[in-house]
C-alpha cells in the first residue's frame, strides 16, 4: 500500500464494515496488554493446564502400552492395515496447513488483517505437525527404527524405495516442520525481544533474551529481518500445497477403490486448509475472550475466516461431487460399489453421513453474515467441521480397505480402547503444548499489531475493513 | 465497426470458407480441427469469467482498474454459444460413444453401454444448453451491472456483483467442469479422471490472463488506458500469472503421478497414447512453453514490470494453450496428420476471428474503465512495493 494512496471518499458497500481495529491504542500500552499473559496465570488456565495435563498423560500410557505390546494393541488387522492411526495423522497434519496458510499466503497476498491471528495459527501448526509425526512412527511398530526412512549411506545397502509415497512423506513433512518452525521463530523474535525488556524477574529477562538473539530494533536489523520473512514466507507458500499433495499420494497411487482418485492432491489441500481454519477458530474464539482481544481480533477477522471457511468448504463439496459422478461414470463395478453402496450404505454409513453433514451444509452458514461474526455459531461450526473433517479420513481409509475387491476377505474394522486413548490423548498434548504456549510465548504478532495501529492513525479510511483488501 | 473489428471478420471468413471445403472432402478431421480450436478459445472466455468473480468476491483493488477489460472478453461468451452448434451438429463424427457401439472395440462396448444414461446425444445437448444458460446469464448480468454503476455509483449495484460473483462462482465450478468431461474427457469414453474439470479450469485461467495482459498491453500502446494504469497493474497480473502457470502444472502432475504409479489399464491408455511418437514432442513442447519458460521468466521483476516482455509471454502462453488442448484432446478425436494442420489453422482463424470481432463490436462505446466504481482511485494508484 503506497502512502500515494487517495483516502476513498466513501466505504465501498461490497466490503466488510468493521475496521481490522478497534480505538485507539498507544504503542507502550498495547505491548503491555499483549505481553500480560506472560506474566501472570489464571485459575482457568491452571484448571484447563491440568486437564491437557492429564491427557498428556493418557497418551504417553497408551504409547507406552503400544511400544511394549506391539501394534496388536490397535483394532487395526489385514486387510484394514491402516485406521486409526493414519486417520489421526492425516488429520492433524491437515489442521497443521492452516498456520502456513494465514501466515505465508496472506502476508503474499497483502492481507495485513494476518497480524492480528498469524502468531496462533503457526504455534497451533508446529504443535499439530508434533502429534502428526507421532502416528507414522508408531504405526512403523518399531519406531526405534524410523531412520530406515532416511537415505542415509547404511553399511547393510537399506535404502527407502523412491517409489513409494512413503519416503516422500517423510521429505515432506520434516520440510514442512522445519520451515514451519523457523518462520514460526523468526516471526517471534521482536515480540520475544519485547518480553525481555520488560520482564520482571533476571531469569525470565535472561531467558527471553537468548531467545531474542540479540534484536535491538534498529533500523538495519528491521530492514534485514523483513527481507528473510517475505522470503521464508515465499518458501513456506509451495509448501502448504506440496505436504498435503504428498499425504494424498500415500492413497492415490494405490489402485484401491476410493482412494485411486486424480482429484486428491488438490482435494486434500483444500480439505486440509479447511479443518485447519476451524482449528484456528477452536482456539482463538476462547483466547479472544480470555485475553480481552476484542480491539485486535475484530468482526472483520471473523468473517473473512469464516469466508475463507466457506470457500474451502465449497471446494470440498465440489470434490465429493465429482467423486460420486466419477464412481459411476467410470462404469468400473468395483468404484461404483465403494462410492455408491459401501460408504452411504454400508456398515460406516453413519460415519459417512456425519462427515457429508457436517462439512458439506456447517459451512453454508457462512453465507449469512451475522454468522460469520456470531463467536458461538463459529466456535460449533468449527468444532463441527472438525469432527467432519476426521470423519472423511476415517472414511477414506477404512471404508476403501474394510471392503476391497475380494469379498471373502471382507472385514470389519473396530478401534480398541487404546486406539481411542492415543486420539483423545493427542488432543491432551495438543492443548498441553498450545497452553503452555499462550503462557510463555506472546500469543499476537505484537511488532506488526502496533505496526498496524500506526498506519491507521495514519490513514484509517484505507485500511479500514482490510478483509478484503488486495 | 473498428479496423481491427473488420479484420477480423474477414479472417474469420477465410477461415470458414477454408474449413467448410475441409468438411466436404474430410469431416471427421474438421470437426476435430474445430473442437480443439472451439475447446482452447472458449477457455479464454470462461477463464475471464471466472477471474472477474474472484476478483469481486475478494475484493481485489489492483483490479478494478483493470476489470471492464476482463469483462468484455466475457461478451463473447453468447458468440461461443452460437459457435457450439458446429460441435453438436458434428457429434457423430467427433465422439465414439454415438451411435450403436459397432466402431468400439467389443471390451469398450460394453464400459459405454454402461454410460449410456449420461453419453447420449439429447442429454448431451440439454446439458450443453444448460452451461451456457449459465455462463451467458452470469456473464451478462455481471457485465449489465458493472455498465449501469458507469453513471449510477450506488452501493446497490455493488452489492449486486457481489451476490452473483459468489453465486456465480459456484455454478461456474460445476458447469465448466461437467463441460469439460461432456466435450474433451468423453472423446476417449472408456476413461475418466476426477481432477479433469480442474485441469481444464486451470488452462483456461492461464489463457485468459494472457489473453488480459495483451489486451492491456494493446490498450495501452494505443492510450486507450490513462497513464496510471502501468508497470504496477502489469506486475499484479504477472504475478497471477505465475501464481496460475503453477497451479497448472501442479494440477497437471498430480494427474500423472497417480495414473502412472497405478498403472491401471483403462486408465494409463491416455497417456500411452500421448507419451508415444509425435505426441510426446507435442507434450514436450507444451510443458516446455506452458510451464518451464514462463516460471522462469515471470520469476524476473523487470519482465513482470515490461510491457513488451509481458505481451510476447501473453502471445506465446496463447499459443502453448492451444496446442495443450490439442495434447489434450486431438489424440482422441479422429485426428491425421498431413493436410488436416491446414484445418487446424483454418478453425483457429474463424473461432478466433469470430470471437475478436464479437469482442470488438460489444466493447464499442463502453468506458474503457469501471468509472463508477468507488474503488477506482485506489485502485488507479495501486502499488506492488
Amino acid at each position: 500500500m503506497s502512502a500515494a494512496a487517495r483516502p476513498l471518499v466513501e466505504q465501498p458497500p461490497d466490503r466488510e464494515p468493521w475496521p481490522v481495529m478497534r480505538g485507539e491504542h498507544p504503542a507502550a500500552a498495547l505491548t503491555d496488554h499483549l505481553l500480560a499473559p506472560l506474566w501472570r496465570s489464571s485459575p482457568t488456565w491452571w484448571l484447563l493446564f491440568g486437564l491437557s495435563s492429564l491427557g498428556t498423560l493418557l497418551l504417553l500410557f497408551t504409547v507406552t502400552y503400544t511400544v511394549a505390546r506391539g501394534i496388536g494393541v490397535w483394532g487395526n488387522n489385514i486387510p484394514v492395515a491402516w485406521a486409526f492411526a493414519i486417520t489421526n495423522f492425516v488429520w492433524w497434519i491437515g489442521i497443521g496447513h492452516a498456520g502456513t496458510f494465514i501466515s505465508a499466503f496472506l502476508i503474499l497476498l497483502n492481507q495485513r488483517w494476518r497480524g492480528s491471528i498469524n502468531r496462533v495459527a503457526e504455534a497451533m501448526t508446529i504443535f499439530a505437525l508434533v502429534n502428526a509425526a507421532l502416528f507414522p512412527l508408531l504405526h512403523l511398530g518399531r519406531p526405534w527404527f524410523f531412520y530406515w526412512l532416511i537415505p542415509y549411506p547404511a553399511t547393510m545397502g537399506v535404502w527407502p524405495n523412491f517409489k513409494s509415497a512413503l519416503p516422500w512423506d517423510v521429505a515432506a513433512v520434516t520440510t514442512y516442520f522445519t520451515v514451519s518452525l523457523l518462520f514460526w521463530f523468526l516471526g517471534l523474535v521482536p515480540d520475544l525481544a519485547s518480553a525481555r525488556d520488560r520482564a520482571p524477574s533476571r531469569l525470565k529477562r535472561l531467558v527471553y533474551g537468548v531467545f531474542a538473539m540479540g534484536w535491538r530494533g534498529s533500523g538495519f536489523q528491521w530492514q534485514r529481518y523483513r527481507v528473510a520473512y517475505v522470503l521464508l514466507a515465499a518458501l513456506a507458500t509451495p509448501l502448504v500445497i506440496s505436504v498435503h499433495s504428498v499425504v494424498s499420494l500415500d492413497f492415490s497411487i494405490a489402485q484401491l477403490p476410493g482412494w485411486h482418485s486424480t482429484i486428491f492432491p488438490p482435494y486434500f489441500v483444500v480439505g486440509a486448509i479447511y479443518s485447519g481454519l476451524a482449528m484456528v477458530f477452536v482456539l482463538l474464539l476462547p483466547l479472544r475472550r480470555a485475553f480481552g482481544l476484542y480491539d485486535i481480533v475484530t468482526e472483520a477477522h471473523l468473517s473473512a475466516m469464516a469466508k475463507l471457511m466457506l470457500a474451502m468448504g465449497l471446494m470440498l463439496a465440489y470434490s465429493y461431487v465429482v467423486e460420486i459422478f466419477m464412481s459411476w461414470y467410470s462404469a468400473d463395478f468395483a468404484e461404483q460399489y465403494t462410492y455408491l453402496t459401501a460408504r452411504p450404505a454400508g456398515p460406516y454409513a453413519i460415519a459417512y453421513w456425519i462427515m457429508t453433514v457436517l462439512n458439506v451444509v456447517t459451512p453454508q452458514l457462512f453465507w449469512v453474515r451475522r454468522f460469520r461474526t456470531s463467536t458461538r455459531v463459529l466456535f460449533l461450526a468449527s468444532i463441527g467441521i472438525l469432527v467432519g473433517m476426521w470423519m472423511e479420513r476415517f472414511i477414506i481409509i477404512v471404508t476403501s480397505l474394510n471392503r476391497d475387491f475380494l469379498t471373502s476377505s471382507w472385514h470389519i474394522y473396530m478401534p480398541t480402547w487404546v486406539d481411542w486413548g492415543i486420539l483423545a490423548g493427542s488432543l491432551g498434548l495438543f492443548g498441553f503444548l498450545f497452553l503452555l504456549f499462550v503462557r510463555f510465548v506472546p500469543s499476537v504478532a505484537i511488532s506488526e499489531v502496533k505496526e498496524l495501529s500506526i498506519e491507521l492513525g495514519r490513514d484509517g479510511a484505507e485500511l479500514a475493513g482490510a478483509a478484503g483488501d488486495a | 465497426m473498428t479496423r481491427g473489428g473488420r479484420i477480423s471478420i474477414a479472417v474469420a471468413v477465410a477461415g470458414a470458407v477454408v474449413l467448410a471445403i475441409g468438411f466436404v472432402l474430410d469431416a471427421p478431421r474438421a470437426a476435430a480441427a474445430y473442437l480443439v480450436a472451439y475447446g482452447a478459445l472458449l477457455g479464454v472466455a470462461l477463464g475471464a469469467l471466472a477471474l472477474v468473480m474472484i476478483a469481486r468476491v475478494t475484493a481485489a483493488n489492483w483490479f478494478v482498474a483493470l476489470r471492464r477489460q476482463a469483462e468484455q472478453i466475457t461478451a463473447t461468451l453468447p458468440a461461443f454459444a452460437v459457435l457450439f452448434l458446429p460441435v453438436l451438429l458434428t457429434t457423430r463424427l467427433l465422439y465414439v460413444w454415438t451411435g450403436d457401439g459397432s466402431r468400439l472395440a467389443p471390451g469398450l462396448r460394453d464400459v459405454v453401454r454402461a454410460k449410456a444414461a449420461y453419453l447420449n446425444v439429447p442429454f448431451f445437448t440439454v446439458r450443453a444448453v444448460i452451461y451456457f444458460a449459465v455462463w451467458i446469464a452470469v456473464a451478462e448480468m455481471l457485465r449489465r451491472a458493472s455498465l449501469r454503476q458507469d453513471r449510477d455509483p450506488s452501493p446497490r449495484l455493488a452489492r449486486r456483483m457481489y451476490a452473483l460473483s459468489a453465486g456465480g462462482l459456484v455454478a461456474f465450478a460445476l458447469t465448466t467442469s461437467f463441460a469439460a468431461f461432456d466435450w474433451f474427457m468423453s472423446l476417449s469414453p472408456g476413461w475418466y479422471s476426477t481432477v479433469y474439470g480442474v485441469d481444464y479450469f486451470a488452462g483456461a485461467m492461464v489463457a485468459a490472463l494472457a489473453a488480459l495482459t495483451v489486451v492491456v498491453a494493446i490498450e495501452r500502446r494505443s492510450n486507450a488506458l490513462p497513464s496510471e494504469i502501468g508497470a504496477d497493474h502489469l506486475h499484479a497480473l504477472a504475478k497471477l500469472l505465475l501464481t496460475f502457470v503453477l497451479f497448472w502444472v501442479y494440477i497437471g502432475f498430480s494427474q500423472l503421478i497417480v495414473i502412472w504409479s497405478a498403472e491401471i489399464p483403462a486408465e494409463r491408455v491416455w497417456y500411452a497414447v500421448r507419451m508415444r511418437a509425435g505426441w510426446r514432442v507435442l507434450g514436450g513442447v507444451v510443458l516446455f512453453g506452458h510451464f518451464v519458460l514462463p516460471f522462469l521468466a515471470l520469476l524476473v521483476r523487470a519482465i513482470k514490470r515490461s510491457v513488451a516482455a509481458m505481451s510476447v509471454i501473453g502471445i506465446g502462453l496463447l499459443l502453448v494453450h492451444y496446442l495443450d488442448m490439442y495434447w489434450i484432446a486431438m489424440p482422441d478425436a479422429p485426428y491425421h496428420g498431413g493436410w488436416g494442420f491446414v484445418l487446424d489453422v483454418a478453425a483457429v482463424l474463424f473461432v478466433g476471428g469470430a470471437a475478436v470481432a464479437t469482442w470488438s463490436m460489444r466493447r464499442a462505446g463502453e468506458p474503457s474503465l469501471a468509472v463508477g466504481d468507488p474503488r477506482l482511485a485506489a485502485s488507479l494508484h495501486y502499488s506492488t512495493e
